[in-house]
């Protein structure tokens, strides 16, 4: 299958070519970014990256105006917990994976720690508490700049960083693929979709959000592919094609693109059901990520 | 069917709690949506233009412009970088919009 440009559409039945016009430097950093990851799958580098658990230290930003949105250290660690259960797949809701998929669950070997010592070295809580004035953040990065009303992102060849805001228009987070500007590197998630305990609101209670963005930060696509008709991909063979993003809590099969009789893999942590409907990784997205350890992103948590 | 052009020129954005199979619902941007993962959207401007935007690959939402018309039940948009394609309306009234898939 050629790779398809990667673009969203607005829901409709043709391709939009122009918002892949918008990301012609993403598409070639993506397009050196999959050559090294075949090349790594191959060789058996992205395997015996698998072969060692790796922790990756964690700055948590909390950037805040009013009371509620300034999370508990506990929510935090319920967060950090939560990713350490789905990056092991510890987590105990695989059992409503359909008996078809179960053997396709896969534990990533990733795990995540609060940062114990900050960039210069001294001892850290790993959680930085920002005061702001602003209300709410966008998409246009101004959380991760102090001239903005945020914080400073931390080394990402040392750190995930990880902000949580007020995130506006709706949104409950987005992230940055590896191979994008060093200053803006990490994930941000609204206050109220991050963790399981405190200020989250049903139905993203579950931390599933991080899963989702983390996903993404190790060079995870969507697992529609981007497209809303049956030509995009997710660069993984283990995944069904489907067509559109799946939302809430689907009823299993749901067919798409021809891919009965199992359907779509909606229970997967890269579509974008609710956090109670996605519970696993498969093989091929952890070999992706594994491949990410391996190269745009080796010195992390090493 | 002929469709109403005024009553399509709203900020619409997709309600996709209400899909039904081969039907997209869109409400405009003032509806109480519940907190969910990106949403489309459909900006129609009595000018003719449109903007329209849809969650991109890291879930940022992503946008495009372009010029939009109306024949009979067929929504033409006629993007910017030169593509085009055509929706075609199901139901546009007052706060509800449904365009099949």
């Amino acid at each position: 299958m050629s790779p398809a440009p990667k673009r969203r559409q607005c829901g409709t039945q043709q391709a939009h070519e122009r918002l892949c016009e918008m990301y012609p430097a993403f598409r070639a950093r993506q397009n050196g970014i999959e050559q090294g990851i075949r090349r790594s799958i191959q060789s058996g580098q992205a395997q015996r990256v698998t072969r060692q658990l790796i922790t990756i230290p964690v700055v948590v930003h909390v950037v805040y105006k009013r009371d509620p949105e300034n999370i508990s250290d506990a929510q935090v660690k319920s967060q950090i917990d939560a990713l350490n259960r789905d990056y092991r797949a510890n987590n105990s809701d695989t059992s409503t994976v359909p008996d078809v998929w179960k053997g396709f669950v896969t534990d990533p070997n990733i795990q995540f720690a609060l940062a114990t010592k900050d960039p210069k070295g001294k001892a850290t809580t790993g959680i930085t508490r920002t005061k702001t004035t602003r209300d709410s953040f966008g998409t246009g990065d101004s959380v991760k700049r102090a001239t903005t009303g945020g914080s400073a992102a931390w080394p990402r060849d040392r750190y995930l960083n990880l902000w949580v805001c007020n995130l506006g228009d709706g949104l409950l987070g987005y992230a940055q693929f590896p191979g994008g500007p060093a200053a803006t590197d990490g994930v941000v998630i609204l206050y109220t979709a991050f963790g399981t305990m405190g200020a989250v609101q049903s139905p993203f209670d579950l931390g599933r959000t991080a899963t989702h963005e983390v996903g993404h930060w190790l060079n995870l696509i969507h697992i529609w592919g981007d497209r809303n008709d049956c030509g995009g991909t997710d660069y993984v063979t283990d995944t069904p094609n489907a067509q559109l993003p799946n939302y809430g809590k689907p009823k299993f099969p749901h067919i798409s693109c021809n891919n009965g009789p199992n359907g779509d893999m909606f229970m997967d942590y890269m579509d974008y059901v609710d956090d109670a409907a996605m519970v696993m990784f498969t093989a091929g997205q952890v070999a992706r990520m594994n491949a990410t350890l391996a190269g745009p992103r080796k010195k992390v948590g090493r | 069917m002929t469709v109403d052009r005024a009553a399509l020129q709203r900020h619409w954005v997709h309600s996709h709690e209400e899909d039904a199979e081969g039907e997209m619902v869109f409400r405009p941007a003032s509806y109480g949506f519940p907190p969910s993962r990106g949403r489309a959207a459909l900006d129609l401007r009595a000018d003719g233009s449109y903007t329209e935007s849809a969650p991109g690959p890291t879930d940022r939402p992503e946008s495009a412009e372009g010029t939009w018309k109306l024949d009979g039940d067929e929504l033409e948009l006629n993007a910017a970088d030169g593509s085009r394609r055509v929706l075609e309306i199901a139901a546009a009234e007052g706060d509800r919009l449904v365009v099949r898939r």
